[in-house]
């Protein structure tokens, strides 16, 4: 794993960098930038299409989180009566039940995508650096 | 996240249609021997752990990342102990007892920031970072511009958020222990203090899981007690609460007035969360991405959890306790949570939850303080002022300088600021997280054209406008502090 800065961090004193192939990588994946930089050309197509399966992941979780949450802010803002509609013989509300929702989907989301990214997505990253070796 | 936050346009409301009856029978506000003596066993234990981690603090990694040695469990209660303030827990609980539904909406705004961390700023945060968020801008943009605007914008949302935490502490302790405002503000400062300029982020960190411990545990029993006079069933408590207070309580109420409102309210919390600086520097505590991810996933949980128990202690409250009992302890329904431990559980269980709240606070105004520190001394000193070429045992120094004035500048703001609205700050504190942190961060990672000269100009225009738009608007928390109650100022 590539805990110690990467060497960017030092360099980026001089002048700004243009965003290379290896620099997204950095921004999307594990594989620190000069990993991504000694690869071959097979290699390095490989983990930029990791890195946009990654981005698609987390864009589509992004999504449905907002869906989600701005869902029921859009209850709360423009359907005050539907959302204190009464449920459950008078002792739930649509509201309550909506919120509560939303709060067991943000777990849940969030497992999933760490779930995909610490089993497949490390795991290829890892493999394809061990190719590199 | 502040507890007093929520005293706001709601608590007002609640105010005037609560019948202000004589002062209820309580012992809050009388020294509590069960109270005193959890709270210095807290202190005690984790001053031992400052003087075991201050032997392992000699890098300024170790300072501010603890060595990135923390596990995924350590790191998640860790940041589920930064981010559940004594506000999440006595704020939405007195919101919830006072208005019902419309707590939630704070409860749900404060927890969906969490996955939009997790999936869109962990990994170049992890990746390109050393100590700071400003980090990550510099990877592709001219370092000083951007560091001095993130620096800024950290420094603003820190200090907001420290006084916030502070005034609230002081109201609070003053509840509570009977303590006067001044000797609490500068127990919790002083004992901050030495956490962090001792301990790092290590001791930071054994704080905050121990606060994130005795407060789950505390709410979660609080919560099972109250449920056992409900048969167990959380739909049974509502019912009882409709009963006493119409079905009112169980719809949107008064806190958001437009959908206008909402919308904004609601963007706030989710970003802002997302642009706090000192939950972005645990990403740098732990070894690894996947741990760095796990350990997310489990504060999400967490907090989660933790929201859905505040939310069955409000109504608790509200049904248990009555809101005119706890609005006559102190107006806004602050005390919801300690009342019901109280009635529940007696002097003794009071005096417990007391001590965890008093914890929960020198936990946030810990981790707040070491992110301003590192801020001060990493983005500032080191890579603005020396171009990064200042030496290891010169940044920690700094670094140290940096936690003893940010320290003092808590603890005298929070004397100064003792009668300023909460809620106002800690808006402040979101809005400006939201607005300068937060957009920044995510388009130097998602738009390749950004340029440095945007993202100063994004930062300024951030901060700058959310500071100037609160000031010019009338905040809700201050009319509804028109008289404000202790734990208002």
């Amino acid at each position: 794993m590539t805990t110690s800065p990467p060497a960017s961090v030092a360099q980026s004193l001089a002048a700004p960098k243009p965003i290379t192939p290896a620099s997204q990588l950095a921004m999307g994946s594990t594989a620190a930038t000069e990993i991504a930089d000694s690869m071959s050309h097979p290699e390095l197509a490989e983990l930029a299409a990791l890195a946009a399966r990654r981005g698609r992941l987390a864009a589509l979780l992004t999504t449905i989180m907002m869906i989600g949450y701005f869902g029921f802010i859009g209850l709360v803002a423009f359907a005050k009566p539907t959302a204190g509609t009464l449920l459950a013989g008078g002792r739930v509300s649509v509201g309550i039940v909506a919120g509560a929702c939303v709060i067991v989907l943000a777990p849940i989301l969030t497992s999933i995508y760490v779930r995909w990214a610490n089993r497949h997505y490390d795991v290829a990253v890892r493999r394809l650096r061990g190719g590199k070796a | 996240m502040n507890a007093l936050t929520l005293l706001t346009a709601v608590g007002a409301e609640a105010t005037k249609e609560a019948v202000k009856t004589a002062k209820a029978a309580t012992s809050l506000g009388q020294p509590n021997v069960t109270a005193i003596a959890f709270f210095f066993l807290f202190v005690s234990i984790t001053l031992g752990i400052t003087y075991w981690a201050a032997r392992r603090t000699r890098s300024t990694r170790e300072y501010f990342a603890a060595g990135g040695s923390l596990g995924s469990v350590q790191n998640g209660f860790a940041l589920a102990g930064d981010y559940m303030s004594a506000a999440s827990f006595l704020g939405i609980a007195g919101l919830v007892s006072m208005s019902g539904f419309d707590g939630l909406i704070y409860s749900v705004g404060w927890l969906v920031g969490w996955p939009v961390i997790t999936f869109l700023i962990a990994e170049p945060l992890r990746n390109l970072g050393k100590f700071t968020f400003a980090d990550v801008l510099a990877f592709r943009l001219r370092q000083r511009p951007v560091r001095i605007a993130a620096a800024s914008g950290t420094l603003t949302v820190v200090t907001f958020y420290l006084i916030a935490q502070m005034v609230g502490a002081g109201g609070l302790i003053h509840l509570m222990f009977g303590l006067s405002y001044k000797v609490a503000v500068v127990i919790v400062g002083g004992v901050m203090l030495l956490y962090v300029l001792f301990g790092g982020m290590i001791a930071t960190t054994w704080v905050q899981i121990i606060k994130a411990v005795l407060l789950l545990m505390g709410a979660t029993l609080l919560a099972g007690l109250v449920l056992s006079r409900f048969g167990w069933n959380p739909l049974e408590l509502f019912a009882a609460a409709r009963d006493r207070y119409g079905s009112a309580v169980l719809a949107p109420g008064k806190l958001v007035a437009s959908p206008l409102e909402a919308i904004s309210l609601g963007i706030a919390l989710m970003f802002g969360t997302a642009g706090l600086p000192h939950v972005l520097m645990r990403f740098y505590t732990v070894p690894d991405a996947a741990t760095a991810r796990r350990s997310v996933a489990l504060a999400t949980t967490i907090i989660g959890a933790f929201y859905l128990v505040t939310f069955i202690l409000g109504f608790g409250a509200s049904v248990l306790v009555g809101r005119e009992t706890i609005n006559s302890v102190a107006a806004g329904g602050n005390m919801a949570a300690p009342l019901l431990a109280e009635a529940l559980g007696g002097t003794g269980f009071l005096g417990f939850i007391s001590a965890v709240a008093f914890a929960t606070i020198l936990a946030v105004v810990a981790g707040l303080t070491l992110s301003g520190s590192a801020a001060l001394s990493h983005d500032l000193w080191n890579h603005v002022v020396c171009k990064g070429q200042s030496p290891e045992h010169e940044q920690l120094r700094i670094a140290k300088i940096a936690t003893v004035i940010l320290a003092l500048l808590a603890i005298g703001l929070g004397i100064l600021f003792k009668d300023e609205n909460v809620a106002f700050m800690v808006g402040l504190a979101f809005a400006i997280a939201a607005s300068a942190n937060f957009p920044a961060l995510l388009l130097s990672m998602a738009w390749k054209k950004f340029t440095t000269r945007g993202a100063v100009a994004s930062m300024v225009t951030g901060t700058v406008s959310a500071v100037v738009l609160i000031l010019l608007s009338p905040p809700s928390g201050s009319t509804s502090c028109t008289t404000p109650p202790p734990s208002c100022r």
